[in-house]
């Protein structure tokens, strides 16, 4: 019983119009070019902003239904989400951040051990590094056991080393949790390792398989090149976000 | 020896007025701050009055609110069963509406500059909108109700032409030290008029100092 | 070029002209009480003189506070004996004369009041919550009716009923706009237009107010300052301040 949904948004310049699904213990990621939604789909999943139409049912559950008139506001959808920065709050030391709208202390602390930052427990967010903040983060995400977890661009601001050690994690911690775990990023490496499944986005809609080939344009074998029609999938990559 | 009793007075009246104003001012920043609604700037404006006129001004108008005559003042007989003119409460009133933009503006600043992700992060993790405003929002704008605090804990103490109207200089009651001092002038008792003078300046201080104690850890 | 020299000249003409202006008007220092009769007088003497007496109205506490520390008035007049004596005795102005007095009046815009038989039987009254006296320590008015309170031993009972504006016209205004149930006012001030809204009784505990001025020893212009004091004293200035409630003796 993992994550379905079906979203309709409209943006400045082109409307977000997808579906996607994920199932428990999978890892999904949303890959594409900045700006073009993803982030606001993973906002839209968390409740932090109504669709035009559509629907989203998680666990079961049904958070959102247009036609029904169903909206569950995001205190009730018992998710966890982590930002790209700004997910720590300033004024709590680690431990308290993780606790702070967890289960109990012990599943805080236990987080706070497994992703290896106990040690810090006691410091302020502001005095530790990116990468131990976004440990953080994702401890304070997972200590409320939230029925999904959505990550947005989380390792972007980090530098390359600490990015692959979160990824190992990440990847360690999927299997464990079997919640399904959505995550954004504009990185394809990113998405291919973690993803179970990839979906790429492009201004708001789900890309073909030409344009993952497109997306990836600079990363393809020599030995592909020669065979892809380049200025036509230009065009066709034109048509279909026209 | 001199009546010092203005003078706690007038720490009553700016203590008073401030614990108001805080509760207050956090209750009209916090929209203010935080949504764009229809006739925003027309509220703004609003709350920003007492800034731009003379205080005997808004003295008079109050004091034309509060008469027993009036609409203010009719409907406060009619609830408590006596006057609301020359009294603490009217003064507090008085005090509330000449220093509400002193307070409204640090608040506004100080919750504006809280990254929107914070307060989403707060609401994702199942924080309502009023538990967020205590846990997440409040905490980190410290500085901006400390401004606050300050600016209309002194204003207050130095307030003149808005009591002038509507206090009556009653002693005991409504003769703050503001007051007291102005008729110590006039009645060439010049030498009251410096002790009292004085004395404000320790109150001011030991006011600041306790803020910058309570509201900033660092 | 051209620019400044218009400019030039026109700075010439407003301080040239000053002088001028100075020749034919005295500056005077008027109790806030007296404002009315003061402005007939000194639109008669104007008439009869060609001399403009200009007037700044405010509390005579204020004035002589002003006075002793340089400020350019010609004349004073004060509401009380005390503040012109004071300052005759610092050398500040010469000797002092009176111009009128006042009488303090029991004020008020209640018509259910109107029809008491005197002052007394108004203040005693359970329904009159608020009662304006001028600051007695400041306003000779309010001194006045404090004495009056006092001789009929209201004095102390009366306290948490008495509200103190700064000033005789505050006063009026409080018992004239219904702030206050009552006022102890000029007599002046009760025969006003706006007085004519309420009526008022008589206090006679309270003693008459005697106002005196005196000529400023700093002025330029002792000369036309005595001639004014003159008409001040003339049976024509007391015809004036009569219908104004004043008397001279």
């Amino acid at each position: 019983m993992g994550i379905a949904a079906k979203i309709r948004l409209p943006r400045s310049g082109f409307t977000i119009d997808l579906e996607l699904a994920c199932a428990p213990g999978k890892l999904l990621s949303l890959v594409g070019p900045s700006g073009a939604g993803k982030t606001s789909i993973l906002r839209v999943l968390a409740g932090l902003e109504k669709p035009a139409s559509g629907h989203i049912t998680c666990g079961g559950f049904t958070w959102v239904d247009t036609a029904a008139g169903v909206y569950v506001p995001p205190q009730k959808r018992r998710l966890g989400y982590v930002f790209q920065e700004f997910t720590l709050f300033p004024h709590l030391t680690i431990r308290e951040n993780a606790a702070f709208a967890a289960k109990n202390r012990q599943t805080a602390d236990e987080l706070l051990k497994r992703l290896k930052i106990w040690h810090l427990r006691g410091a302020r967010p502001d005095k530790i590094s990116g990468g131990e903040r976004q440990r953080a983060a994702i401890c304070q995400a997972l200590a409320r056991i939230p029925r999904a977890l959505l990550l947005d661009e989380p390792f972007s601001a980090l530098d390359a080393l600490t990015r692959r050690n979160l990824r190992e994690e990440l990847k360690a911690l999927k299997t464990e949790l079997n919640i399904p775990i959505i995550h954004v990023t504009h990185d394809i490496r990113e998405a291919l390792y973690l993803g179970d499944e990839v979906l790429p986005v492009v201004q708001g809609k789900a890309a073909h398989k030409w344009m993952l080939q497109f997306l990836m344009r600079d990363r393809l074998s020599p030995a592909c090149r020669g065979r892809i029609d380049w200025e036509h999938e230009e065009e066709l990559y034109q048509e279909e976000t026209a | 020896m001199i009546d010092l009793v203005p003078l706690y007075l007038s720490a009553k009246l700016a203590l008073v007025t401030t614990a108001i104003l805080l509760m207050i001012g956090a209750a009209l920043a916090y929209p203010l701050a935080m949504s764009r609604f229809a006739g925003k700037s027309l509220c703004e404006a609003f709350i920003n009055l007492p800034l731009v006129l003379p205080p005997t001004v808004l003295g008079f108008f109050l004091l034309m609110l509060m008469g027993p005559r009036a609409v203010l003042g009719r409907a406060w007989q009619a609830l408590f069963g006596s006057g609301l003119l020359f009294t603490f409460t009217a003064l507090v009133m008085a005090s509330i509406i000449y220093s509400l933009p002193f307070v409204v503006q640090p608040m506004k600043t100080a919750f504006t500059r809280i990254d929107k992700r914070l307060i989403e992060n707060a609401y994702v993790l199942g924080l309502s909108p009023l538990k967020t405003f205590f846990r997440v929002i409040l905490p980190n704008s410290l500085g901006g109700v400390a401004a606050g605090a300050i600016l209309v804990f002194l204003h207050t103490l130095g307030e003149f032409g808005v009591i002038l109207m509507v206090g009556g200089s009653m002693p005991g009651e409504t003769k703050v030290a503001s007051i007291a001092i102005y008729e110590a002038v006039e009645a060439l008792r010049y030498q009251d008029a410096w002790i009292l003078s004085a004395l404000l300046i320790p109150t001011s201080y030991i006011f600041l100092l306790v803020s910058y104690r309570v509201f900033r850890s660092e | 070029m051209l620019r400044a020299r218009i400019l030039y000249m026109f700075l010439l003409f407003i301080f040239g002209a000053m002088p001028a202006m100075a020749e034919d008007t005295l500056k005077a220092a008027v109790a806030a009480n007296f404002i009315a009769p003061f402005e007939e007088l000194a639109a008669q003497y104007q008439r009869q003189t060609g001399v403009k007496v200009e007037a700044t109205f405010t509390s005579s506490g204020k004035l002589y506070a002003q006075i002793v520390n340089g400020a350019p008035f010609d004349l004073f007049l004060s509401a009380d004996e005390d503040r012109p004596r004071r300052l005759a005795d610092k050398g500040l102005c010469g000797a002092p004369f009176v111009y009128a007095k006042g009488r303090v009046v029991l004020f008020t815009t209640r018509k259910d009041l109107c029809g008491a038989k005197d002052w007394l039987s108004i203040v005693t009254r359970a329904d009159v919550k608020k009662l304006a006296v001028a600051n007695p320590e400041t306003a000779p008015y309010g001194a006045a009716a404090k004495q009056a309170l006092e001789q009929t031993n209201l004095w102390e009972t009366l306290q948490p009923r008495l509200v103190f504006p700064q000033d005789i016209a505050q006063a009026f205004q409080y018992a004239g706009t219904g702030a206050t149930d009552a006022g102890f006012c000029a007599l002046s001030s009760a025969l006003t237009k706006e007085g004519a809204k309420g009526c008022y009784l008589p206090v006679p505990q309270a003693p008459a107010i005697v106002q005196s001025g005196c000529i400023l020893t700093t002025s330029p212009h002792k000369v036309q300052s005595e001639k004014f004091t003159a008409f001040l004293n003339s049976p024509e200035a007391l015809k004036i301040i009569q219908r104004f409630g004043y008397t001279r003796d």
